[in-house]
């Protein structure tokens, strides 16, 4: 008894091997219809699919939402987002941990947050991300400025997109 | 020619694998962020009394004037070259002149690559844009300190 593979059983079995004039099953028509999917290159473009995802994944564990009306500006040389307070500047108007807060109760406000955050979590106490639209002025970024200074945030981070490298 | 009896027809199923393969991808679009946000970092002095006895390292200002200029000063500098210690930019209407403060860096890093602090004094109507641009290219050239005076 030939033993045959799976693939030559099937071509065997074929339509179009039945309808060739020099038949070779001796005479004898099969309507046997087999439909072979070849699955090699689906398999191929799945892992090249999960290999793309895969490098796509920010190793950052930080996550900021963006705002549909706040364009950030660009940079080259930025590193991953880092734990930290996160406060928003949104057409004039400031928002720490998307809370609204005045003008004049910035400051204030702002230290109350860094002592709840000193006492749940230091390194988030540390830093202040700020995110902005890159065509505000810079004086409506200056009140963040000077509390991060003066509430003892050490480190400001400016929230930015990651622009290509140019050579 | 007669078959050897130790011929091993192998098949290989590869419908789990298709399967795993999707679940993977299913997982990964909807766990992917397409849109990859990094940080520029400052810091900030906090006002140290210690600060006063050190003595200050060889930093660069870089200053927003009107009408898109940029002065750039080298400060505590000792046999800093001449046409490093104040070098002022003038820019055009649509912005300023970043080719000129990128040819300082490189030099700067060049022929002082002991200078790595820089403190930015923007203006009120620096643009944020214009601020993170001035940053960036401070940090193509190594500096590793970058602070922001507030207004």
């Amino acid at each position: 008894m030939v033993r045959q593979s799976v693939i030559e059983r099937q071509l065997n079995q074929s339509p179009l091997k039945a309808q060739s004039p020099l038949n070779p099953e001796g005479g004898r028509r099969r309507r046997n219809l087999v439909s072979t999917l070849i699955l090699t290159s689906l398999v191929d473009v799945f892992s090249i699919l999960v290999i793309y995802l895969l490098m796509n994944t920010s190793a950052s564990t930080e996550q900021l939402e963006l705002q549909k009306d706040i364009q950030l500006p660009q940079a080259e040389q930025s590193h991953l987002l880092e734990p930290g307070l996160a406060v928003r500047v949104d057409k004039g108007h400031y928002f720490i941990k998307d809370e609204k807060v005045q003008l004049e109760n910035l400051n204030e406000r702002l230290a109350q947050v860094h002592e709840q955050l000193k006492e749940d979590d230091s390194e988030r106490a540390k830093k202040m991300i700020i995110q902005a639209d890159k065509t505000i002025p810079f004086h409506l970024l200056n009140p963040l400025v000077l509390a991060a200074s003066q509430n003892g945030f050490e480190k400001i981070s400016f929230a930015v997109l990651e622009a290509e490298v140019s050579q | 020619m007669a078959r050897s009896k130790k011929d091993i027809d192998f098949e290989l199923n590869l419908l789990p694998v298709i399967s795993l393969l999707a679940v993977c991808i299913s997982f990964l679009l909807l766990t992917t962020a397409w849109v990859h946000i990094g940080s520029m970092d400052v810091s900030q002095a906090l006002g140290d009394d210690k600060s006063e006895e050190k003595e200050n390292p060889p930093s660069v200002w870089i200053t927003f004037e009107d009408s898109n200029q940029i002065s750039l000063v080298l400060k505590d500098a000792k046999d800093s070259p001449k046409t490093l210690r104040s070098v002022t930019l003038v820019g055009t209407t649509e912005g300023p002149d970043w080719d000129g403060v990128e040819n300082y860096a490189k030099t700067l890093k060049e022929q002082m690559p002991d200078v790595k602090t820089a403190l930015i004094l923007p203006g009120e109507t620096t643009p944020y844009s214009d601020l993170i641009r001035a940053m960036d290219e401070l940090k193509k050239q190594d500096m590793k300190n970058i602070g922001i005076t507030p207004l």
